[in-house]
Order: C-alpha cells, then structure tokens, then sequence
C-alpha cells in the first residue's frame, strides 16, 4: 500500500463534552405539532380553563375576604362555602377539567410522535445518530409530557400561587399544605397522558388516526365506566382514565364535599371511585401499558 | 491503522429468505462501490453496518466498534438513507441542524454544521425552503448533506444520485470523490452503474446474498481469462490490418482469439491480453500505413464486468 497522508483518516472517537439528546428530540416533535393550527386550538382551549378557574378562585377569595370583613357569623360563611365551594376543590376541579382539555391537546400533539416518525421512515435516520433506542423513547415521552406539564403543572402552580397570595389571612395556613398532593395529582395525570399517547402512537402509522382513538377510547373507557358503575359493578369504574384521575386528585386534595358551583363546573357524568389505592394503580397499569407499546415497537425497529 | 469497515462471515436470515451469506470484506479509507440486482443483499448489508440490524452469524465493526450495540459509532458515521419521506413541514436548513443536535451539540454549533454541509451540496439559498417545496434532487442534496454534516470519517450512501439532474450528479460525484480522498470510507449502493465507475473504481459485487467479487474493475476483469476482452476499431482498410494482426509472428496474434470484419471501415476483435494488443495496433496501422480513427474496448468497463457476473 503506498503512503499517504489524509486531511481526514482514522482517528478516535470523541465521547466527552457531549449534551442531553432528549430534548432535540423532544424539541423537533414540539416545534412541528406547534405549526398545525389545530395544537394551537386546543392550547387555547386549555388557556381558556386555567383562565377560567383563575378568575373563579379570585372571585372565591373576594367572596371569602368579604363576608370575613363583614364579621358574618358561621351560618353564612357556610352558606358561601356551599355554593362556592373550598380552595381545594377549585383545585380539584381544575385537574379533572384540565385533564381532558389536556387529552384532547395530546391526541393532536402526541398522536404522530412515533406514528410520524414511523410513516416518514425517520427511524432510519434517527438511529444513524449516537442515541439509543432509550434515548430516543425518552425523548418521545419528554415531549409527550411537556404537555401536561404545561397546560396542568404550571398552572396548578400558578393558581395555587394565587390562592395563597390573594387568600384572607385566616386561611393562608390551610392552603399551604395543597401544593404537593396537588402536583402529585398532576403528575400522575402528566405521566398517565403522555405514556399513553406515545404508546398508542407507537402502535399507529398515522398521527391523525391515532389521535382520533386515542380520543374515541379516552371517552369510551370513561362513557363504559360510568355506564357500569351506574349499573352496579363498581369495579367498572377502574377502566376510566378520568375517573381514576378524579379519585386520586380528589383524595390527595382532600375534597371532602362538593359544592353548587363544583357541581356546575366539572365535566359531566364523571364521578369517583370508591378508592384512590386501585384507582393510582388502574391508572399505574395504563402507564405501563402505554410504556410496553413503545418499547415492543422500538424492539421490533432493529433486530 | 484499523479498518473502517470490517465484515467477517456475516449471514442474515428474514425467515427462511437467507439475505446475506458468509460474506465478509475489509474497507479502509476510500470510495467504494456496492454493487448487485434487487434482493442481492445490499440494502440488508448497508442496515447491518449503520447498526439497524444484527447479524445472525459473523461480526460488523466499524471503526473497530460493534455499530448494534455501540450507537456512539454515529459521532463518526454518516448514513444517507434511499427512502426520501421527512418531516416535510422543516426547511431543509431546521431539518439538518435537527439531525446535528442528535449528535448532542449545541444549536448554534448544529446550526454552522447544517449551514457548512449544505454549502458543500450546494443548497446554501435553496435550503431555507420547507422540504416539501424541493425538488427530487435537492432532496437528495439535503440527505447527503445530513450524512456529512458531523464530518464523519465512514459514510455510507444509498442510492445518492436518484432524481438529481445531471449538473448535480456532476457535483455529487465531485463531492464523493472527495469524501473518499480525504481519507473518509464511502461506501456508496447504487444500481446506476455508470453513475458508480465515475465515482470509482472499487467495488463489492454481491448476489442472492453472496458476495461475488471484490476490488477493482479493470483488476477484475482481467481475472475473467474465460471471456476474452472485445475490441473494436475504425479503419480504412480493416481486412489488410486484420490480415497483418493475424500473420505469424506477429506479437499480438498469439492472444487474439478472433478477428470479424463488422462494416466497410469497422474491425472487430477479441484477445485474452487488453494491454499488449491495445498496444501493438497502432503500431500494426501505422506500419501498414494506416490511421486509426476509433479505438475501443466496449466490454472492459463495470458494465461488461456486472454482466459477466451478476446477469
């Protein structure tokens, strides 16, 4: 072989200084769903029911500060209570509400994450770069979660902010202690919608039909739930995601009563389960099935 | 110095289809031609070596790592794939930067990298255009431009030229040239043979899974001793030059197999020995007073070379 100097030739790999590649990942998914006009909808439709319960709970708080400054006696303050109902039921409220907003966001968002990627052929691409099959499923997911992240963590934490900030002195105490079983709540509304997403994704080749079934299962599930619990089996009420999402929200939050005004502004037909134990592991059992679809998937990618 | 690419005994099964069989080669630096009809092999041998499959028997290294298990390879591969479905939404310019971030820089340096790589393709104005307003050809520019954008030293092209029109197919086959002289592998699948012998020289013949031949045409070719080099010349006088080559004594007449006058000014020959006749018939015309107008050897080239091994 004759001698020859290359500008390029062998030369070592260089493993160091190197960044987190998730969030690329995540990034292209989100920049992309962000250009289609119906992701803007439907994050405006989430805007809309955190604005809406923002105002709800400083009409709230004014209507509490009032009746205190008026020196009203316990028969009114209850009275108030009970149509306008506690701080931590507006929280409640909120995370049942969002939940579906936040669904129906999902399914136009996280609906083509693995779909897409899978229709366009970019596995092939995306797997000629130095990631793993984990890395690229936790950058699917990142996005997938970036959702609810926005649209039920950082408002919860906004509204809660809220209350706390603009509640009469005599119940700051009381709210303090909401904010962790509220992101708790949230957190597992985060990780139950984006690990289902991205798992029936994995299973489709069509962004748009899989968000069509994943929304038509949502409320299938939850339309059978309800249908069987009122029929008697209980444990019916374990199939819908809401519901499971509801009795956990609801116990972490510690609602102990509904009042008018809750009654009017949750979503309809959707009660609780008799226990937020099976309800948290229902609704541990739809994470791992969603997380068991996206791997089988990217198991059957390489072989 | 380790090779770029090493294959050894590699067989890949898809049920009971056997893609590939016992195949095994070694690529250092250099422009390399995979060549072979649909179902040879070559797309399963090209998923096999950027790590998209595992092989069922045998071993693939590149640059000395297992590309299955050890995706860290890509800081130093690059993959141009044949299928041309994106995110059409991206211009091509977001596109490549997005596939650099993959590689774990930051957005300003996948930026000057995507920026850098489609100035070499020449989409530097043309890239800022959503993928789906391109043309087949700039497609293909914006792929090879993401394979080449983190300056890998193996660089695995599929099919690179399909849709290009031909003053791109100019510049692509400039820039593999150049890849493969700046000491990169480049390994490039084509079933456009010509498109190939421009680009080089070297090449791996596979079929039904097998590979049939490996390394330069022209070497190769002269390892065919069973199918004798045709030539075919324009003369005046082709009958008298024909006699002459003929004649005993004659040096090139021992490897001349035949000799077939094909029209009024046309002489067709065959010999075992291209070199040494290609080399005594100007002479021979000369000393007969005559001129060579045209000089060819129509089967000493890839495409003589593919039939004679692959058809």
């Amino acid at each position: 072989m004759d001698d020859q100097i290359y500008a390029v030739g062998y030369r070592p790999l260089a493993t160091k200084g190197r960044r987190w590649v998730p969030w690329p990942i995540a990034r292209t998914a989100l920049t992309l769903a962000w250009r289609r006009r119906a992701t803007k909808g439907a994050m405006l439709l989430c805007l809309m029911v955190f604005f809406g319960h923002g105002l709800y709970l400083v009409g709230q708080m004014m209507a509490m500060e009032f009746t205190q400054r008026q020196g009203h006696g316990f028969g009114v303050n209850s009275m108030v209570y009970g149509v306008l109902g506690q701080t931590q039921e507006v929280l409640a409220t909120f995370l049942h509400t969002q939940f579906l907003a936040t669904a129906l966001a999902l399914s136009i968002i996280g609906g083509g994450l693995i779909a897409d990627d899978v229709h366009a052929g970019a596995f092939e691409l995306y797997f000629a770069r130095p990631l793993s099959r984990r890395t690229y499923a936790a950058g699917k997911l990142l996005a997938a979660a970036a959702v609810p992240a926005l649209t039920i963590l950082l408002p919860f934490i906004i509204l809660w902010v809220l209350a706390v900030g603009i509640s009469p002195s005599g119940q700051r105490g009381d709210l303090w202690w909401l904010i962790l079983p509220g992101l708790g709540g949230g957190l597992l509304a985060t990780a139950t919608l984006a690990s289902t997403v991205v798992g029936l994704s994995a299973l489709g080749e069509r962004g748009r039909t899989v968000g069509v079934i994943y929304v038509v299962i949502l409320f299938a599930l939850s339309a059978l739930g309800e249908g069987l619990v009122e029929a008697g089996y209980d444990w019916a009420g374990y199939l819908s995601l809401q519901r499971n999402v509801s009795t956990v929200a609801d116990s972490l939050l510690d609602v102990g009563f509904t009042s008018t005004a809750a009654e009017l502004m949750r979503p309809h037909n959707v009660g609780v389960n008799p226990s937020a134990g099976p309800s948290a592991l229902a609704l541990g059992g739809f994470i791992a099935a969603g997380l068991g679809a996206l791997w089988g998937r990217l198991r059957r990618v390489s072989a | 110095m380790s090779a770029f690419i090493e294959v050894e005994g590699i067989s890949k099964l898809f049920g009971h289809v056997r893609a590939l069989n016992e195949v095994s080669f070694t690529l250092g630096p250099g422009t390399y031609g995979l060549l072979g009809p649909n179902g040879s092999g070559k797309s399963t041998l090209m998923k096999l070596i950027c790590g998209q499959l595992t092989p069922d028997t045998g071993a693939v290294r590149v640059l000395g790592l297992d590309p299955f298990r050890r995706p860290e390879i890509f800081r130093a591969l690059g993959l141009c794939p044949e299928q041309d479905k994106f995110y059409e939404d991206m211009t091509g310019l977001a596109f490549v930067t997005a596939l650099c971030r993959l590689q774990g820089i930051g957005n300003k340096a996948a930026r000057a990298m995507a920026e850098r790589a489609l100035e070499i393709v020449g989409m530097t104005r043309d890239g800022r255009k959503a993928l789906r307003a391109m043309s087949r050809g700039m497609r293909q520019r914006i792929k090879i431009a993401q394979a080449i954008a983190h300056d890998p030293q193996v660089v695995l092209l599929d099919e690179p030229l399909t849709g290009a029109d031909p003053v791109a197919r100019a510049d692509l086959i400039r820039l593999v040239h150049r890849l493969g002289d700046e000491g990169r592998c480049v390994l490039v699948s084509s079933h456009v043979l010509h498109e190939v012998e421009a680009m080089t020289h070297d090449v791996l013949m596979l079929r039904e899974g097998r590979m049939r031949a490996r390394g330069d045409i022209f070497k190769l070719r002269r390892l065919l001793t069973d199918r004798p080099y045709r030539i075919q010349l324009q003369v005046a006088d082709p009958r008298g030059l024909a006699a002459h080559l003929l004649s005993p004594g004659h040096p090139a007449g021992a490897a001349i197999e035949s000799v077939t006058v094909e029209g009024a000014d046309l002489l067709g020959l065959t010999t075992t020995d291209l070199d040494g006749t290609l080399e005594a018939l100007p002479q021979a015309a000369a000393s007969l007073g005559l001129t060579l107008n045209r000089l060819t050897s129509p089967d000493a080239d890839l495409e003589s070379l593919y039939r004679y091994l692959i058809s």
